[in-house]
């Protein structure tokens, strides 16, 4: 059998700022060739893990560090970072966190260049890294310009322009829709089969790359729980029992035939590109929406008009109003909107002033809010942060505060962008739950996801295309239309 | 032919640029010179001449990089703020009239203005319009890592200049991020109108908490990204292509610098 590429012998590590081990008495070893599933509950460890897998950990992220990590026989200590990066690289969970420079192509020769390696070695692999994953045409486009899928993908594109041997991927298909997330897997395939390298991802969503992974490893509470090969995993187990999702599904909607919202002949025009072009809906209350497109189809955008986050016309009407004349700061007490990054939406120093901040500016009585603050955090598992800061939460911890700092006063209309990026199966249930008990009080919500998941839980789906509504209807209308038109990728 | 297909790295370099071809150094160098200028003239019809020119070409010319967006309110409200200081504070030169003419009682008139006080609020009026808008034509019209690059030819070390370009590629990014910061804070029921005292109160009190958690967030990012690719490993670094100094480089420095030289001495 080969020595192992990395070696982790009973590895513990603390945050400076933390009372509890982020990882607990850790035994690992990766080989050459593996394609590796890192899973497990959110907040449990998996991404430290990643971090001492590639020697962040120690070497820029201080801590309470023991046991031992070593790269092909040498200790993490005697290697630089600079060498270890050279046998590992690491694609984290926010692509912006990522991403250095201003185009793509100056961002995947980012690395080859800091190796001082000639112009055509640069070039080569830089031409390499494009083609894998058809950047072809984005290749001068502006960073900033970039929707979140084609950040990731140049963010992948990067690392792998530094010729790794190891590939560490954090929820790399979080940001992508069903056709990014295909392409990039096959790319993984391709690079783990006929290149060789190893390939490590972690994700809540493990049967998402059955075809794929040979390895499990399951990370809970800082400590390995099971690391399992292919003929072991029991993919059942992290996948949300349909039963939970139809049981949403078939709540009788309370609508009405008077739409909550109208939208008429919308169009947004931003940074001189047309984003939403033309678009007519009428968003009826009590039912659950699905917004689904593919990256930069104008899904966001679309949700921020709603709230009148950015300049519109008198093209959306709520109440018989139009939006455009109701600052957002007054139609925030009817419209929540969950943004993806949680980082922008967490504005107090505990969590307990975090979810009380919107009842406080709608002056509710503070008293019924934290009562119903401490259940929201409780069901959400972060009561003992209570009172802590909530910049020290997971990624997936901060979404679920996101999102319980929104249900808090409980909006007639509840946006939500991106909801299980970072979540667990157990926190998913929470969001199921959460969305049962709207439909059953006869509120709407729209949830812009790429989740199949979402196939079994909404009422209508809203599909944009390009910036264009391209169709409405019911889950099963959706998969005729998509197969009539050959638009599987949706799917 | 391939969007991402070039012949040579001068032809990369242009495509990259979409057709901005002066190199940045020179652009920098001519910057400074502009800034010169602005000091040592003290005439204001050449002071203002200067604005205006700056003005009209970054209304009118095309830039391929938005990193600052003029804040003209901001602007204008800093630069009459600047000549009111002058005008009442000064009392130096010859005695114009009276900002405040009535009489309460028998005080007043209020407020003498002096000519000189006139005279230096608006140089430093037109001195501050100059460097604003030569600073924004420089940095949206040049490519932050070129600039970088370019520094390096002339021995600046490179973790230095790459200091410099990292913060003109994210001034964008964190004037959108508190941008997203106080759409959240609007959607959660805040009132962060800026035209509002109230407003005004709850963007100070509301936006720095965010806005540094997500900044520390990032900088852990950037740093993992950039040491995790090697940065600062090694002395010295290569680039991809070179940053070319074309023949057209030195007309223009040389254009810029005589123009500015006579114009001052006129």
């Amino acid at each position: 059998m080969d020595s192992p590429l990395i070696k982790l012998t009973n590895l513990f590590f603390k945050y400076n700022n933390s009372e509890d081990f982020a990882l607990s008495d850790i035994n690992l070893e990766i080989r050459k060739g593996e394609f590796i599933c890192v899973t497990g509950s959110s907040g449990g460890g998996k991404t430290t893990l990643a971090l001492a897998l590639c020697g962040f950990i120690p070497h820029i992220i201080e801590g309470n560090f023991e046991g031992n990590v070593s790269f092909q026989g040498y200790d993490t200590d005697k290697l630089t970072i600079a060498e270890i990066s050279q046998l590992i690289g690491l694609v984290q969970q926010d692509p912006e966190n990522q991403l250095v420079t201003s185009t793509p192509i100056e961002e995947i020769a980012f690395g080859p260049e800091n190796l001082c390696l000639s112009k055509e070695e640069i070039f080569e692999r830089v031409t390499r890294s494009v083609s894998f994953f058809n950047l072809d045409s984005l290749a001068f486009r502006l960073i900033n310009e970039m929707s979140g899928g084609e950040k990731q993908k140049v963010a992948i594109a990067s690392i792998l322009a530094m010729r790794p041997k190891v590939l560490v991927l954090d929820e790399p298909t979080a940001f992508l829709d069903k056709k990014s997330t295909n392409e990039l897997l096959e790319v993984l395939k391709d690079l783990n089969q006929n290149e060789g390298i190893t390939i490590i991802i972690i994700d809540h969503q493990p049967s998402e790359f059955k075809k794929y992974i040979n390895r499990m490893i399951i990370v809970e509470k800082s400590r390995i729980k099971a690391d399992l090969d292919n003929k072991s995993i029991d993919y059942d187990s992290f996948i949300i029992p349909r039963d939970n999702l139809i049981d949403i599904q078939s709540i009788k909607a309370k609508t009405s035939l008077k739409s909550l919202i109208r939208i008429r002949d919308l169009n947004i025009v931003l940074n001189n590109r047309k984003i939403l072009k033309n678009i007519n809906l009428n968003i009826k209350p009590g039912l659950i929406y699905g917004l689904i497109g593919l990256n930069g189809s104008g899904k966001t955008t679309l949700l921020q008009s709603i709230l009148n986050l950015i300049p519109i016309q008198k093209n959306i009407f709520y109440n018989d109003q139009t939006i455009s004349e109701i600052p957002t700061y007054k139609l925030a007490n009817d419209f929540g909107l969950v943004f993806q990054n949680p980082n922008h939406q967490i504005f107090e120093k505990t969590l307990m002033k975090e979810i009380l901040f919107a009842p406080r500016n709608f002056k509710q009585n503070l008293n019924d809010a934290s009562m119903k603050a401490e259940i929201l955090l409780s069901e959400v598992k972060l009561e003992q942060y209570s009172n802590r800061t909530p910049f020290n939460l997971s990624y997936g911890e901060k979404r679920r505060l996101n999102i319980c700092s929104i249900e808090i006063y409980e909006p007639k209309l509840l946006l939500l962008d991106e909801p299980f990026i970072g979540q667990d199966s157990k926190n998913v249930t929470f969001l199921l739950n959460l969305l049962k008990k709207r439909k059953m009080d006869g509120k709407t919500t729209i949830i812009v996801s790429h989740r199949p998941e979402l196939y079994d839980i909404v009422d209508l789906f809203l599909v944009l295309d390009n910036g264009k509504l391209l169709f409405e209807g019911n889950p099963t209308e959706v998969i005729s239309f998509f197969q009539q038109e050959d638009q599987g990728f949706f799917i | 032919m391939n969007d991402f297909e070039f012949k040579s790295s001068k032809d990369y370099y242009f495509k990259k640029n979409k057709g901005v071809k002066t190199n940045p150094l020179v652009k920098f160098i001519i910057v400074l010179m502009v800034s010169l200028a602005l000091f040592i003239n003290i005439e204001l019809i050449k002071i203002f001449g200067i604005v205006l020119v700056l003005l009209l070409f970054y209304l009118v010319w095309p830039f391929p990089y938005e990193i600052a967006k003029p804040r003209y309110k901001m602007i204008t409200t800093f630069s009459l703020t600047i000549f009111l200081v002058q005008i009442i504070f000064n009392q130096n030169g010859e005695f114009l009239f009276y900002l405040l003419s009535f009489k309460i009682n028998n005080s007043g008139p209020f407020l003498p203005i002096y000519s000189d006080g006139v005279y230096q609020g608006f140089l430093l009026m037109g001195r501050f319009w100059g460097l604003i808008s030569v600073s924004w034509i420089f940095v949206n019209s040049t490519n932050p890592f070129e600039f970088a690059q370019s520094l390096t030819k002339i021995r600046i070390p490179y973790r230095i200049a790459f200091t410099l370009s990292l913060a003109l590629r994210f001034t964008p990014v964190f004037n959108n991020e508190i941008k997203i910061i106080q759409n959240a804070q609007q959607s959660r029921g805040l009132n962060v109108k800026s035209n509002d005292i109230r407003g005004i109160k709850n963007i100070l009190q509301f936006t720095l908490i965010p806005l540094i958690g997500s900044t520390l967030n990032r900088i852990l990012g950037l740093t993992i990204s950039m040491e995790g690719r090697a940065f600062g490993s090694y002395n010295m670094r290569s680039f991809i292509h070179d940053v070319p100094f074309t023949f057209s480089d030195l007309i223009k420095l040389i254009s810029a610098i005589t123009f500015l030289t006579f114009f001052s001495l006129l």
